[in-house]
């Protein structure tokens, strides 16, 4: 017991005396330790918060494309439409005895980098995201004029908007967008709580009010000659004549199987009806060789960290020869020799574990807003899981085995040399 | 203390006899010089002794036990607790101070680390007493790492350490061989003074005969090892 003890204690005073290169192979490990963790937080992470985006929804309704990807732009705001579907077709679904409630999808234009989306009242009051949470108010109210508009809480934080503040919406997704329906600029109405959604960075306008600052408009220009102020317009008939998507939610979830089919046979429009949970599954199944992949690549840079702390240990082994005659002298055994290298790797790789374990949540905490502006993905800070805990054993475990290289080397060689080294 | 009975020794089988000793005796107490040339076999003779390596044939007893009777743990720790080495040089860990150089012996040995305790309180104390009698201050001692000593210290560092815990034998290859004229009559002036306050066994090995005075008893090593190698 005191042997070990003793054994420890040495090992420890040799560690601290190569502080630099055991520092550096520590960094090493840590960096490939963060990596990996990293990747594994992210990929859940990830899939939790598309998972919480969307609850309550059961059908998503567009025009006749992949499922993906009318999720993806419908709910996520990623990619685009390449097709509408008819106002007339929407009604004739939404019209349906089955149909509890719709929430009508008009996308395409923008507002400084923000997607605009056209919708109606309906999605104030049945959107729901995470465990069934709907949509709150922070300020003020739903938009009830054609030219009022209704912000996520990113979109208002980000640009500093508050109440009655008159924004311009630009034509098309662009950052810089020069066409400007800046004839009509719309009143903010409403600001909506947080969310950790694609809400929070969407403009909601009435789909009235997207049908208004078009009505000059013919194929993505302007109209020359024709120009209509915004009371005017506010007098026309805004039905709009297309909309790029819709949400449904059913009377009864049993039924949802019957009407995607019969939507997805809707004769008078091809029309594509979707359950989100399924196109969230299909999109996992799409993603699974890309996190395969980029599993696979943390993998071998621990593994790369790993057999740097091997190869640090071999290059010491030559060095210390003398040292471990010495302790043979002493009265160690060379079992003990042996077991210092196992102590040393394990130590090394349980201080790049924690090491990498402060640099992950250090970037995390660094990373987590901007990860959130940018790709509107909330990571949350939380303890490690169990999973990661069984990542780390397993690299603690991986570091000991690879140790038993130079721990078997210097056994044997302790053996041969005895007490006194012959160079 | 030793007792060698046809101890045969070769470094592989078709290799000639390094030792070949019928009989060889160091009775408790008593402070023995062995010299030899260079390459004649002393250091394979200590490492017997210490049961780092095994004869062919013949019976080696130490302190009253045949080391052949021991499993290869049991002479490891067998040697922590009844021997003191001192090499020709490297004998200290260099990153650790020399007090804890000196205390090492006393972490692998139970028995060592007793009368360390019974003859001064605490193993640190005995260790800083014996450092004090082999010239060395106790402040500095504990601060720097041996590697920042000069080699005659660092070998009566080795001396401390040798004795601490009183080991009823301690063995000493060449000790004075990488030291200087000077620094090598203080050395065994205080070597010898310390093996003789604790009445251990000393078995010295050295080619400079010049040495050989202050001893009991001077064996030459060709005198008892019949291999010639
Ligand atoms: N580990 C070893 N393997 C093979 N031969 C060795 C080994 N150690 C010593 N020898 C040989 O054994 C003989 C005795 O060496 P040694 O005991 O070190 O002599 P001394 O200590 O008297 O100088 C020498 O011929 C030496 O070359
Ligand atoms: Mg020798």
């Amino acid at each position: 017991m005191t042997t070990l003890a003793a054994i420890i204690n040495i090992s420890l005073c040799s560690l601290i005396n190569r502080r630099l290169t055991v520092f550096l192979t520590v960094f090493a490990i840590a960096l490939s330790v963060m990596l990996l963790l990293g990747v594994e937080k992210v990929r859940q992470d990830a899939k939790l918060s598309f998972a919480n985006t969307i609850s309550g929804t059961d059908l998503i309704v567009g025009a006749r494309s992949g499922s993906i990807q009318l999720l993806l732009y419908s709910v996520f705001r990623i990619g685009n439409a390449t097709n509408n579907i008819s106002w007339r077709s929407y009604q004739a679904v939404a019209a349906r005895k089955d149909v509890k409630w719709t929430i009508p999808i008009s996308l395409g234009d923008s507002h400084r980098g923000f997607r605009v989306m056209g919708t109606s009242e309906t999605y104030f009051k049945h959107y729901s995201y995470g465990q069934s949470r709907q949509l709150k108010f922070r300020n003020g109210k739903p938009f009830e004029d054609v030219f009022e508009t209704v912000l996520g809480a990113e979109v208002a934080r980000n640009l500093g908007y508050s109440i009655g503040d008159k924004i311009v919406i630009a034509h098309g997704l662009g950052t810089a967008g020069f066409a400007k329906h800046d004839d009509k600029p719309f009143t903010v109405s409403g600001i909506l709580e947080h969310t950790g959604t694609p809400v929070d960075r969407t403009v909601h306008v009435s789909v009235e009010g997207i049908t208004a600052i078009h009505v000059d408009w013919k194929d993505g220009s302007r109209v020359p000659g024709m120009s209509m102020d915004a009371e005017a317009v506010r007098k026309m008939d805004l039905t709009p004549r297309s909309i790029t998507a819709f949400m449904v939610g059913l009377n009864s979830r049993l039924s949802a199987f019957r009407v995607l089919r019969e939507i997805n046979n809707f004769r008078r429009e091809p029309l594509l009806a979707i359950l989100p949970g399924v196109a969230l599954q299909e999109l996992w199944g799409l993603m699974g060789t890309a996190e395969a992949a980029l599993g696979a690549v943390a993998i071998l840079v621990v593994a790369g960290g790993l057999l740097g702390m091997l190869t640090m240990m071999l290059a010491s082994l030559n060095e210390r020869r003398r040292e471990m005659a010495i302790l043979r002298a002493i009265g160690a055994r060379p079992l003990h020799i042996g077991a210092m290298f196992l102590i040393e790797a394990l130590f090394i790789a349980a201080l790049g574990c924690l090491l990498g374990l402060v640099l992950l949540y250090s970037a995390m905490v660094i990373l987590q807003p901007v990860v959130e502006t940018q790709l509107g993905l909330f990571i949350p800070i939380d303890m490690p899981q169990l999973r990661e805990w069984l990542i780390l054993g397993l690299v603690l475990v991986s570091g000991a085995l690879a140790s038993i290289i130079p721990a078997l080397l210097a056994y044997r060689r302790s053996l041969a040399d005895g007490m006194t080294v012959r160079i | 203390m030793i007792e060698l009975s046809d101890v045969r020794f070769r470094w592989h089988r078709d290799a000639p006899l390094v030792l070949d000793i019928p009989a060889f005796e160091v009775r408790a107490g008593e402070r023995v010089f062995l010299e030899g040339p260079s390459g004649s076999g002393k250091t394979t003779l200590l490492n017997i002794l210490g049961g780092v390596t095994v004869p062919e044939t013949g019976h080696v007893t130490v302190n009253d036990v045949r080391l052949g009777d021991l499993s290869g743990a049991g002479r490891d720790r067998f040697r922590a607790d009844h021997i003191g080495f001192v090499f020709q040089m490297f004998n200290l860990i260099p990153y650790l101070s020399p007090m804890d150089n000196v205390i090492l012996p006393c972490r692998f040995s139970q028995r060592r680390k007793a009368a360390a305790q019974q003859r001064s309180e605490s193993v640190k104390n005995e260790a800083r007493r014996l450092l004090r009698h082999m010239n060395l201050d106790a402040h500095k001692v504990a601060a720097r790492p041996a590697s920042a000593f000069s080699t005659g210290q660092q070998q009566r560092i080795a001396v401390a350490r040798a004795l601490i815990g009183a080991p009823p034998l301690v063995i000493a290859d060449e000790p004075t061989s990488a030291l200087d004229h000077a620094v090598r009559a203080t050395f065994m002036d205080l070597m010898f003074e310390e093996v003789t306050t604790t009445d251990a066994a000393l078995l010295f090995v050295s080619h400079d005969s010049r040495l050989a005075t202050r001893f009991d008893r001077q064996v030459t090593l060709a005198d008892i090892n019949g291999a010639t190698a």
